[in-house]
């Protein structure tokens, strides 16, 4: 009897294992943008190519794409179109991919506006392709003073700046901090960044580096509403002169830096979980987002 | 919930037989005779009228509205020797009977003689699985025997790694399962990183596993239960052990005093002569140590008044410098304390109430270049709880109880000496439930309770219906059906690899409990008497699951409800047990059949996933064979499916990022697509039983992990060569890949243990 009973819960049991669960859905060839917009500057360049086979070797000027029509409208506040900057794909055969707005026989360039939006279109004439993102420009912001303009490593005081806020509409503002070495040779190298730095690397590779996107909400709020940021030394890869700017970024950046660091793990996903960076561009991948930034000099001496 | 509460009471009044006044009662607690220990759950069963009585958590049973009569009692318990005995009960007469089990390990030695082959009757509730110490004690384990990764063997219950002890059980994550210890719940239970838990097998009694639809009796979890219950102490005499490991050792020492008994356990890591031996070399910590100590004073006040206090203390410490001007120190641990007070009001009327306190704390702090990171988490968790059982008559056994407590977690981030986060929610939080046992007739037992579970911050007020029903159409088989509603007001951050890392955070304004349904059905059977086969199916539902975005890259400023993301998910399957209680070769068998998936906006394009600890087959084989009176050999296979894990299908490069002198490389893929290679692992061991130079009992083992050199993967890392060039337009660059293995050779481990 038990036996009986047994088979009649164990045989539907069995059949539930029929199959494994895993959807397996294939990656399209989407197209790829890439431009970065700086308030106050003048409009930068774009660079269109495409996904690629994972297990092919990558070449960017292969996946380039050089035939496509780009603009970039500014748009009123309704959404309208204010005006609208037609690229033209860059006559360099070095610059696969690469579309700029043409600035010959234009007394002062067009420069991006804070606080306004600005929408990307990319057509590719072979397939139809229509890939469109936009951006909303972070305000500007500046310097009130610093405290240094030469500092220590790692001794007391580092250096600071003093900024006035930016705005962001709807969320507070996100700062990523970067500086980029004047002379970057590895016997210039901080003890930390060494480490790091295999010996056949090339010691350009941390020329320039950033933090991770940081709130706002880090810092205090100064009675005249300024704000007193210090750089981490951990921000420093090299001794020596340095620029470092504080940027404050837009939505389409922290969105696609923030995920695009978690693909390389260090996040709550379990090891080998690796999700798609999330970006902001329609029909397509990539990054079209603006900035605004602030830079200073500063000389970091030896310990 | 008053209409039930009539329901029930109104149900019971019918039943209450009309001249109560002429039956007799049974109750009493069942122990260990050689340590006078309480057995919980141990069956107390009336031949003659074919019902029966289980134990509490307290070892505790009643029998109540017997005619007056003789009576054969059976009293069964897994690990004990089964015990008949005649009892003539007069009317009217309230018997007191405690009842002394004999473990089958005493008898080895003996020859055993049964008249007849008999179906040993024990007690056996859909959804709950137990294993003993003694099994935990001898299954193989890396370094030091460990509860939770023994509980890994029972079928629907699932490790992340080899390196992990978090419990993943019926497609719940760790953050599912409640744990306590002596009643207190217990956060973040692991040792070594995460490698196995803080249980100390020598201190423990007893350990419960209830895998889905769990009673009204818990709540504040949507998947499981782990129910641990140290040791009383020896009530007969002063005893004790010592055991010395590869990682750690252990001492304990318990005994009886004038109406009661203490126990005291003791672990502590022995890593210090090998940090020494291997100081200098990269990677290895500065220093490292771990312990736990467990302790538990039992005092009888009269016979029906019975105190305890037990506490645990654990802790972890760790500082490593991995590479120059960088050093990571990481301190967590757990405290608990609960004072027990078991009141026998009447034969059927039992009460136990507790006050517990429990404290977690992590102090992760990282330094870079002088630039420190810092995240501070405390939970504290102070309670009273109370539970009574009534048992009218036969036919209902009516239980309810109370918990109410004050949680405190708090949460703190520093960078660069500076406050970046401080989150502290405090919350009053109340629960109350009832419950019903009702058996109309020996063969159907319907069980149904509501729970109800109130959380002050945001002013969560949710009820949880529980239903179970048990069919028995002979006396061999079980049928069981149950349902449950559960909240969680909790979510636990880890990141799968590391468990100091671990952070607990609460439910608030903006950010409602996480619920879901349960559906449990199952089949009990036992084809011998030693040997049983379990069927069960589940499904079950996932609502407002509330996790840290994986995304947020900080959290200074941001609103409570901003550091989630948001989702749902559901998981099913089914598990087959087959399990040889008796004999020289005894152990089980497991095979879970399972399916889980989450969802949420952010992953995957919002479309449900499988998360990593996802594994559609799963089975396991423990075996313990007596090769001689003392020798003894144990084997423990596995076999899983693959776990999910991401193979990228494409990327692309950025060559332009203003914030980086590197291109930017990015994976486009559909998340975890694909599955790693199928896992598989063999364990075996040795253990040999003798006298230590005429002084002591000793048990030395000896056993090996991964035999046969299994190269298990954990998962695959992909870097992108090339990302610096001189002309980063036209370099070639490639996607490597590196396989990262779980524990990829075999690892003997050495133990001897010393018994006095």
């Amino acid at each position: 009897m038990p036996r009986a009973y047994l088979l009649g819960l164990v045989l539907p049991a069995l059949l539930l294992t029929a199959c494994d669960t895993i959807e397996d859905n294939a990656v399209p060839t989407e197209v790829v943008v890439e431009s970065y917009q700086v308030a106050l500057e003048p409009l930068q360049p774009v660079r269109l190519s495409r996904l690629a086979d994972i297990d092919d070797a990558f070449r960017f000027a292969d996946s380039a794409i050089n035939n496509a029509e780009v603009q970039i409208d500014l748009l009123a506040p309704d959404g309208s179109v204010e005006t609208t900057y037609t690229y033209q794909r860059t006559s360099a055969s070095s610059l696969p991919g690469h579309y700029s707005y043409p600035t010959v026989g234009r007394r002062t360039p067009p420069r991006v506006l804070p606080l306004r939006q600005y929408r990307l279109t990319a057509r590719i004439p072979d397939t139809g392709e229509v890939v469109t993102s936009t951006t909303l420009v972070p305000d500007t912001f500046r310097v009130v003073t610093t405290n240094l303009d030469t500092v220590r490593y790692q001794r007391e005081p580092a250096f600071e700046v003093q900024v006035t806020q930016s705005t962001f509409p709807g969320r507070q503002n996100i700062f990523i901090f970067t500086t980029t070495a004047r002379n970057p040779a590895r016997d210039n190298l901080t003890a930390f960044y060494a480490e790091f730095l295999d010996d056949e690397a090339d010691v350009r590779e941390l020329e320039t580096t950033s933090s991770p996107p940081l709130f706002e909400g880090n810092y205090t709020v100064n009675a005249d509403g300024t704000i007193n940021i210090r750089l981490p030394w951990l921000a420093v890869a090299f001794y020596g002169t340095l620029d470092a700017s504080i940027n404050v970024i837009d939505d389409n950046l922290y969105d696609f830096i923030r995920s695009q660091q978690v693909q390389q793990g260090g996040s709550t996903l379990g090891p080998g979980e690796i999700p798609n960076v999330l970006d902001r561009v329609e029909n397509g991948t990539g990054v079209f987002g603006s900035f605004a930034r602030i830079t200073e000099e500063v000389h970091v001496l030896r310990e | 919930m008053n209409r039930y509460v009539l329901a029930v009471l109104a149900a019971c009044l019918v039943s209450l037989p009309l001249h109560a006044q002429d039956r007799a009662s049974l109750s009493g607690f069942v122990r260990d005779v050689t340590n006078g220990e309480t057995l919980i759950l141990a069956n107390v069963f009336v031949q003659e009228l074919g019902t029966g009585a289980a134990t509490n958590t307290a070892g505790y049973y009643t029998l109540p509205n017997l005619p007056a009569g003789t009576y054969t009692l059976t009293i069964t318990y897994i690990g004990f020797r089964e015990q008949r005995m005649t009892v003539t009960l007069e009317a009217n007469e309230t018997r007191r009977l405690d009842i002394d089990l004999v473990p089958d390990s005493v008898l080895i030695d003996e020859v055993v003689v049964t008249a007849e082959e008999q179906t040993r009757e024990e007690v056996k509730r859909i959804g709950v699985a137990q294993i003993s110490t003694e099994q935990i004690k001898q299954l193989p384990t890396v370094l030091e025997p460990d509860v939770f990764r023994s509980l890994q063997f029972l079928p629907g219950v699932k490790a992340a790694s080899d390196f992990s002890s978090g419990l993943y059980i019926r497609g719940g994550g760790p953050d599912q399962t409640l744990i306590l210890l002596d009643r207190t719940s217990v956060y973040n239970p692991t040792h070594f990183f995460g490698f196995f838990s803080t249980f100390n097998p020598d201190a423990i009694k007893d350990v419960r596993l209830y895998k889905g639809g769990y009673p009204a009796a818990y709540g504040g979890r949507l998947g499981s239960v782990v129910d641990i219950y140290n040791k009383d102490g020896n009530r007969v005499q002063r005893d004790g052990s010592l055991s010395l490991g590869l990682l750690a050792s252990r001492a304990l020492i318990e005994g009886p005093f004038s109406r009661g008994s203490y126990m005291l356990a003791i672990r502590r890591s022995t890593l210090e002569p090998l940090l020494a031996a291997l100081d200098g070399q990269d990677g290895v910590p500065n220093s490292f140590y771990f312990y736990d100590i467990n302790g538990k004073v039992n005092f009888d006040a009269s016979a029906n008044d019975k105190l305890s206090l037990s506490f645990y203390a654990g802790t972890d410490d760790v500082n490593v410098e991995p590479i120059d001007d960088t050093t990571f120190d990481f301190t967590y641990g757990n405290r608990t304390v609960s004072a027990n007070w078991t009141h026998l009001f009447s034969e059927r009327l039992f009460s136990n109430f507790t006050m517990t306190a429990s404290r977690y704390f992590s102090d992760p702090v990282g330094s870079f270049a002088e630039t420190e990171f810092e995240r501070l988490n405390r939970v504290y968790d102070t309670s009273i709880k109370g539970d009574l059982e009534f048992i009218p008559n036969r036919k209902h056994a009516i239980s309810g109880g109370f918990w109410v407590g004050n949680f405190v977690m708090r949460l703190q981030d520093r960078f660069d000496g500076q406050d970046t986060l401080g989150e502290r929610i405090r919350s009053l939080y109340g629960s109350a439930y009832i419950q019903d046992q009702y058996q109309p007739t020996p063969q159907w037992t319907v069980t149904a309770g509501l729970r109800s579970t109130f959380f002050s911050e945001g002013d969560y007020f949710r009820l949880e219906p529980r239903l179970s029903v048990e069919h028995r159409p002979t006396e061999a088989v079980r049928i069981q059906a149950g349902y449950g509603r559960y909240y969680q007001f909790l979510t636990l951050i880890t990141s799968q690899v590391f468990s100091a890392f671990d952070v607990w955070l609460t439910t608030d304004e903006g950010v409602p409990p996480a619920y879901g349904d349960q559906f449990v059905f199952g089949v009990k059977t036992a084809l011998t008497p030693s040997v049983n086969v379990d069927v069960e199916g589940y499904y079950r539902t996932m609502e407002e699951l509330f996790e840290l975005d994986p995304f947020l890259p900080d959290a200074a400023g941001l609103d409570y409800n901003q550091l989630f993301h948001f989702g749902d998910g559901f998981a099913y399957g089914s598990e087959v047990l087959l399990e040889k209680t008796d004999g020289r070769l005894n152990g089980f068998l497991g095979y879970t059949f399972g399916v889980t998936k989450r969802r949420f906006p952010n992953l995957n394009d919002g479309l449900f996933y499988i998360p990593k600890y996802d594994r559609t087959h799963d089975l396991s084989l423990v075996a313990n064979y007596d090769l001689a009176s003392n020798w003894r050999f144990t084997a423990a296979f596995q076999y899983g499916t693959g776990q999910a894990y991401t193979e990228p299908e494409g990327r692309f490069r950025l060559t332009d990022n203003p914030f980086t002198s590197v291109s930017t490389d990015v994976l486009v893929t559909s998340f975890n697509n694909r599955r790693l290679p199928d896992y598989h692992r063999l364990d075996v061991g040795f253990s040999r039983l003798g006298r230590f130079f005429g002084f002591a009992d000793y048990e030395l083992q000896l056993q090996v992990i991964n035999v046969y050199s299994r190269r298990n993967v954990w998962f695959f890392f992909y870097e992108f060569s090339d990302q610096f060039a001189e002309d980063p337009l036209n370099a070639q660059s490639t996607v490597e890949v590196t396989e990262v293995p779980q524990i990829p050779f075999p690892i003997p481990n050495i133990s001897l243990t010393l018994r006095f």
